[in-house]
């Protein structure tokens, strides 16, 4: 069989590389759109372990990390995939932002930039390598009626196609797509004017694949009177509806259309629509874990399909949470981490059910990452991996010789002692810092209660061994934001005063060439009338080639008066997020 | 067979189906008893770490729902590990010559060339558990194990499509793998197995491989050379090309590419008795072709019998139909009484057995009406003789009953002569046999030909209609036909409720169940039609709501009094005692300072070593850098946000003895020195030391879980009535527990409200524990109780002792003192043991609990 060959597609003991399986769990950032009711109810689901309602999932995090994390959850569950994967020329993640009018680029952020190179690194090879590497996952995750469709253009359509191939199979290749637009781009200089995407139609099994006919406009070439067809007609002439052919004449999106957002790659709705159409119905699970500017989510949300939206770029699940809060009746969904973890969010402030919920999602998501499991009803004692007991310590406190005593204390308590006691008489303690010295007065602690009790360093130690190789796994803590904030009358100027973000978080290049705070600022947004309920980006801001320096202030006139609150969203080059919660009366 | 839980042994006088069966299998039955007991020596410590997995664990699935394997599943794995692993058994002669020493008249295979093992196996009791698991034993072995006899290649073989889409859907994408806790976590990262159906290509490479497929995948396969066209044709045009995706379903071929022995499974493989069959043909030539050979065959059948009705000499396990109905692992088949009524002379099926399809009907609606409230939703399976009575029976009821069986609410599946659903039908079944099982089909009946044949069943068959003409010859495995209605609705449910199937049919198709019940010698029970269908369903009563009984939950938080942020957001810098540092290079430290008990002026030599930053640009970062360190140094996870506001006003208003500005380059620089380094850290680092060292304290959060939220449930053994329970009825599990239950109600003037606990599915409460390997368990108490004066009771009713009671006294107890510690309300657990609760004769509950607690 012919058969694509690239530098690293087999290992020296000529087997095929496959992608890294490590199964991250995932962190819940927030449930957008959801009323306090729901929240009360899952809550109470998660004490009770009982499987909790469906929701809609936005990811941000590297397809490497998600494609494998999501596997875990929905192998043979997903009905439909719409990628539009990034393609290196001319597309290394910077954005190309009309503002008013002008044309501005939002430069990458730094993990964009990793991202990018670990694509592009060695140019082709690599970017066949990842491009089968996604193929794979994609495949396993569809269910027997499913369709993949992938966006490309005519630069790599050829060799993606050989390798779609070898992984769905020929006979699976369904279609072809053109996608013919008359928008953009100048006359080239050499050959005709390039004027369509390719996108490549498979589907898991022929037999099974979800298939809808979907109608389009077919113009005659002459008037006719007979009407053994249905034939209507608009300015464009007389025409039949006939099934849709493979090449599709879509308008590409122009900047002053309803939909446009602003962001380089978005594809028009109408294009995901017909194929969201074709290959699923309402309640299947559509999937994009390249998401953009959130089309294929908007699409889903809209055609009451189940979705799951993925990207690696903050501005792109940003923006796309900002889209998705603009339809109409959104069912809530929950966004959510997956590789960059936030610890503040773990962070429990205050008491009561909310602190539960945190504890428990903490709890479980350690555990998940330890590969333990969890047990319930004790104090100290949490979960249970080969035999030995676990305990998680908490986020923002060190393990203490105190909390040493009462986890030796409860096991003895619980797990007995004489002939009933278990075989392996030992505890894992995962915590983040150890106020004591580990190998002493600690150990000294268990040994004299007769427990093997060993210390683990989160998230180093607890963390799979390959996803520590990979290096770019991060828990970020919270970085501190000054804010200042000035009114006169309805009018409120607000002023970054302050931005500091742990100093290891960041690579010694990029600190290097730091000269001031306002340079860790990827873009930042405000929320000028905050419900308390989901964060809405009615302002941003974010440096531009033309204007290399950061806005560091923003103005707002309210029109009514009234107690306002006001919610700073500071995303840093890491992608992560730092709120600042204001208050303001307005006369 | 010494730990099977029976339930219902007491309801039919049974303890165990005493059946004819294979003639190895009583033997292979003691040996695997008596090595069971030994704890499994032998086997290897990769077989033996499984078995612990899989049967002493007690599972939870990623969606929170329990589950076990049943003990069959158990039994079969435990069988087959035995034989291979500890006897040793790799021919069938062997095996005869072990296990069937004195049975006369049985025949080596003719062509005993590797391990070939049968595992027979009741239709519904879950034998595709069994293949999964025992794919996992052979790959562990290989490949943890570095066992290289046993095989990380496996070929499943379906014996016709209807079967092998049935396999489809559980190994496709490894779907059984990833649900069923089949690979324990201490092994996960050795698992890497792809699981292909047939029509997939070869993906990234894998340690192992799962091909399953339908054996015509390889009888096609070995006719694809094309039979018409002459060789001197070929010889000067060149040969034909060939037909687009042959590559994908050369299953063969890629097996023996891996390398390594192979293992092969046929699923329902009661065809392959025959040594000549085209099927087993191509076995023996897979086992030429695969390096290593195979590493053997299992036949999974729930009717592995010769065409004269014996069983396969080769059967290392069975679980017969008798023994699943006892175990209630399937439904209970019962033969309603159908006095007065019979065929009608008529050759249209529809009026010829208008009085059965009546009958049928009626007891059809009362299910409905019976389960609406358990939100099931009974189905009405007819099975006639041919198509075309299919046809007219389906057309009829549609009519007749248009609410209930018009249009989409009737399904007919037409079959072939072989008993397989006609291409034309596939689709159909297949989807509706998913969604009935979830719930959301609209189909109510299914009408079909009795020739269908296994691979297709629904779990929601409550009633069973048969006609069939009394001189039909028809040859029909009678476990077929019943088998399409046996597997349970309930199963995951956990509840004390006897699924039944109603089996109502004519002269002719109860001849059909008589010879099954001689087959596997049952005799089942009999209903009268025209008694009504009681299902006794237990739920909380609106109107008792003074009985309820809220269970706290016990998931503590550990937290400090007040926070460590808030702690170090209140510091007040001013009050810090620090020396003042030096403004520019030169300046010295204004004031003395000790470190490490010496006086010095000057730290630059010291400090350097340790305390050095790259070149700032900004104050930041420098701010950053010192917040980072005293975090390390004082083991503060979190709290740089915390940290960083104090640092700055520190440098800002204190370090330098005066307030200063960070902005300015001469200040950057000044901050970063080596002495301001150690300074900035030691002073915050005093500060701060004594408020890290506050030990954690639970506290719980949020609500209990209320008796009242119970879901309802079928029940089936006696119940009785209480006024102090919040249910309709007391679900005693048994007569100790009536009595119990009976002292609380009519007795214990002292306590106010008890309830017998619901299954864990039905409320979500049960008490985790450790038994002595450290594996995770629960226990689900039978009683709760409330005093007047407000004391909550535990109550476990013990008849007899069992190993894990140990246990789960010590969790009760445990519980029971978290809980009382947590909520301020006291919760006490008593065990009352059968003999001495009838010698006592308490006269209160108090009494009661000062004899047993």
């Amino acid at each position: 069989m012919t058969e694509l060959i690239w530098e690293g597609k087999y290992d020296k003991d000529g087997r095929k590389v496959g992608p890294l399986r490590v199964a991250l769990p995932f962190q819940t950032v927030e449930t957008a759109n959801e009323s306090v009711k729901d929240r009360q109810r899952t809550l109470d689901l998660f004490a009770g372990g009982r499987p909790s309602e469906w929701r809609n999932r936005l990811i941000w995090g590297d397809k490497k990390y998600v494609l494998p994390a999501v596997l875990a959850e929905f192998a043979g569950k997903v009905d439909l995939i719409y990628i539009d994967p990034p393609f290196a020329t001319g597309q290394n993640f910077s954005f190309t932002v009309q503002i008013d009018g002008e044309e501005f680029v939002k430069e990458p952020s730094a993990i964009e930039v990793k991202a990018y190179r670990d694509t592009w690194g060695k140019g082709l090879d690599s970017y066949f390598q990842w491009t089968y590497e996604t193929a794979v996952f994609l495949y396993e995750l569809l269910s027997e009626k499913g369709s993949l469709y992938v966006h490309l253009d005519y630069r790599v359509v050829g060799p993606v196609r050989m390798i779609l191939d070898s992984i769905f199979g020929v006979q699976n290749l369904i279609n072809e797509i053109i996608w013919y637009y008359k928008t953009g781009g100048m006359p080239e200089l050499l050959g005709f004017g390039r004027k369509h995407d390719n996108i490549l139609f498979y589907v898991k099994n022929r037999d099974r694949a979800t298939w809808n006919p979907q109608k389009e406009k077919s113009y005659l070439m002459h008037k006719y009177g007979f009407s053994n067809i249905e034939i209507y007609s608009d300015q464009g002439g007389q025409y039949t509806l006939v099934n849709s052919r493979d090449v599709f004449d879509i308008p590409a999106l122009r900047g002053n259309q309803p939909e446009t957002v602003s962001y380089p790659t978005q594809k028009p709705e109408a294009l995901v629509e017909r194929l969201v159409r074709a290959s699923s119905n309402e309640g299947d699970l559509v999937m994009d874990c390249f998401v953009g500017s959130g089309t294929t989510a908007v699409v889903a949300e809209r055609l009451k399909r189940r979705w799951i939206a993925a990207d690696l770029s903050r501005f792109s699940t940003e923006t796309t949470r900002k889209r998705l809060l603009a339809v109409p009746h959104v069912t809530p969904f929950v966004v959510q981490n997956l590789g960059k973890y936030e610890r503040q969010l773990w962070q429990a402030a205050e008491f009561g059910e909310e602190a539960l919920g945190k504890t428990l999602a903490y709890r479980r998501f350690i555990l998940g990452l330890y590969k333990s499991k969890p047990i319930e009803g004790y104090a100290w004692l949490h979960g249970l991996k080969d035999g030995r007991m676990v305990h998680v310590a908490t986020v923002d406190a060190p393990v203490t010789v105190g909390d040493v005593k009462q986890i030796a204390a409860e096991f003895q308590r619980v797990l007995g002692a004489g002939k009933n006691a278990p075989m392996t008489r030992a505890v894992d303690v995962l915590g983040w810092d150890f106020a004591f010295e580990l190998n002493e007065v600690a150990r000294q602690t268990a040994g004299r209660a007769g427990l093997d009790m060993r210390f683990w360093r989160i998230p180093r130690e607890v963390l799979d061994k390959r996803a520590v190789e990979q290096g770019d796994v991060r828990f970020f803590e919270l970085a501190a934001l000054d804010v200042d904030i000035k009114q006169k009358a309805k009018e409120v100027v607000l002023r970054l005063r302050d931005f500091v973000i742990p100093a290891d978080d960041v690579p010694q290049d990029v600190q290097q060439s730091v000269k001031d705070w306002s340079q860790w600022i990827d873009y930042w947004a405000i929320d000028w009338d905050h419900r308390g309920d989901a964060f809405h980006n009615e302002w941003q801001a974010f440096r531009t080639k033309a204007e290399p320096k950061l806005p560091k202030s923003a103005e707002h006139v309210y029109e009514t008066a009234g107690n306002y609150q006001i919610v700073v969203k500071v995303i840093d080059i890491l992608g992560n997020d730092t709120t600042k919660t204001l208050k303001v009366k307005v006369p | 067979m010494a730990r099977r839980r029976r339930p219902d042994v007491e309801e039919l006088g049974l303890l165990e189906a005493r059946v004819t069966t294979a003639p190895c299998v009583p033997a292979i039955r003691k040996a695997v008893a008596d090595w069971r007991a030994k704890r499994y020596k032998g086997a290897s410590d990769t077989s033996r770490l499984l078995l612990n997995h899989w049967f002493a664990v007690e599972h939870r699935l990623p969606n929170g729902s329990r589950f076990e394997y049943h003990q069959a599943q158990r039994d079969a794995m435990e069988t087959l590990i035995y034989i291979y692993e500890v006897a040793g058994i790799r021919r069938h002669r062997d095996l005869l010559e072990r296990f069937a020493g004195n049975v006369p008249g049985i025949h080596v295979l003719q062509y005993d060339l590797f391990p070939r093992f049968g595992i027979k196996m009741a239709t519904g009791s879950g034998k595709t558990k069994v293949i999964a698991l025992a794919i996992a034993w052979q790959y562990f072995n290989a490949v943890a194990g570095g066992l290289d006899k046993f095989a990380r290649t496996f070929l499943v073989v379906a014996p016709n499509v209807i079967v092998f889409e049935r396999l489809r859907t559980d190994f496709e994408g490894s779907r059984i793998f990833r649900v069923d806790p089949v690979v324990p976590p201490e092994l996960e990262i050795y698992w890497d197995v792809d699981c292909y159906v047939r029509g997939e290509p070869e993906r990234a490479t894998s340690q192992g491989a799962v091909y399953v497929t339908n054996i015509q995948q390889f009888y096609e396969h070995s006719e694809t050379p094309d039979p018409v066209e002459p060789d001197e044709m070929a010889a000067v045009l060149g040969t034909t090309p060939p037909s687009g995706d042959g590559e994908a379903d050369d299953f063969d071929r890629r097996m023996a590419e891996r390398g390594g022995p192979c293992l092969v499974i046929n699923d329902e493989g009661h065809h392959t008795h025959d040594e000549d069959s085209e099927w087993n043909k191509f076995i023996r030539r897979l086992h030429g072709e695969v390096s290593g050979g195979l590493s053997g065959q299992l036949d999974f059948s729930a009717t592995p019998r010769y065409a004269k009705g014996g069983l396969f000499t080769w059967i290392v396990y069975d679980y017969p139909l008798k023994q699943a109905i006892i175990d209630n692992v399937v439904k209970r088949p019962t033969k309603g009484v159908t006095s007065g009524i019979g065929d009608q002379p008529s050759t249209v099926a529809s009026v010829k057995y208008q009085a059965y399809l009546t009958a049928g009907v009626e007891r059809w609606r009362e299910y409905r009406q019976q389960l609406a409230v358990l939100d099931k939703k009974p189905i009405l399976f007819v099975m006639l003789n041919s198509t075309a009575e299919a046809d007219d029976v389906g057309d009829y009821l549609r009519v007749k009953y248009p609410e209930e069986f018009g249009g989409e609410m009737l399904l007919i599946i037409h079959t072939d002569k072989s008993g397989e659903i006609s291409k034309r039908s596939l689709d159909k079944a297949r989807e509706v046999a998913r969604r009935v099982d979830e719930g959301e089909s609209p189909v109510n009946a299914i009408v079909s030909v009795l020739m269908l044949r296994e691979g297709w069943d629904v779990q929601n068959v409550t009633v069973i209609v048969g006609l069939r003409p009394y001189s039909s010859k028809a040859n029909i495995l009678p476990e077929q036909t019943i088998g399409r209605g046996l597997r349970r609705m309930f199963a995951g449910m956990g509840v004390p409720y006897t699924e039944r199937v109603d089996v109502i049919g004519n002269t002719g198709f109860l001849k059909f169940v008589d010879q099954l019940e001689h087959e596997e010698d049952i005799a089942l029970e009999e209903f009268d039609l025209k008694e009504p269908l009681v299902i006794t369903t237990i739920a909380p009563d609106a109107a008792k709501s003074s009985r309820d009984i809220s269970i706290p939950i016990l998931s503590p938080i550990l937290a400090r009094k007040k926070t460590l942020t808030e702690e170090i957001a209140s510091l007040d810098v001013r009050a810090f005692e620090s020396p003042v540092l030096p403004r520019k290079p030169g300046d010295r430290v204004a004031g003395t300072f000790r470190y490490e008990g010496k006086d010095i002026i000057t730290l630059e030599k010291i400090v350097e070593r340790e305390y050095t930053i790259p070149e700032p640009q900004t104050a930041e970062e420098v701010i950053s850098y010192y917040a980072k360190r005293i975090a390390q140094d004082v083991k503060l996870p979190s709290q740089f946000a915390a940290l960083v506001p104090k640092v700055r006003e520190f440098l800002e208003i204190k370090a330098f003895g005066t307030k200063v500005d960070l902005t300015t380059t001469e200040m950057i620089k000044a901050i970063a020195t080596p002495v301001a380094s150690y300074l900035t850290v030691k002073t915050f680092a005093t500060a701060l030391r004594g408020l890290v060292i506050e030990e954690l304290t639970p506290t719980l959060e949020g609500q209990g879980r209320k008796l009242s939220e119970t879901q309802p449930y079928p029940f089936s053994r006696p119940t009785m009535t209480a006024s102090k329970t919040i249910f309709n009825l007391v679900a005693a599990d048994n007569e100790f527990e009536r009595d119990f239950a009976r002292f609380v109600e009519d007795r214990a003037g002292d306590v106010e409200a008890f309830a017998k606990l619901p299954p864990i599915s039905r409320l979500p409460f049960s008490i985790e524990y450790t038994d002595n390997a450290t594996n995770l368990r629960f226990y689900e108490p039978d009683f709760v109780a409330r005093q007047r004066d407000g004391t909550h009771w535990l109550i476990e009713t013990k008849g007899r002792e069992d190993i894990d009671v140990v246990h789960k006294d010590r969790a009760a107890q445990i519980w029971c003192e978290n809980a009382t510690l947590l909520t301020g309300i006291a919760w006490r657990y008593v065990k009352v043991p059968q003999a001495e609760f009838a010698k006592l004769q308490p006269a209160d509950f108090n009494e009661l609990a000062l004899a047993f607690s």
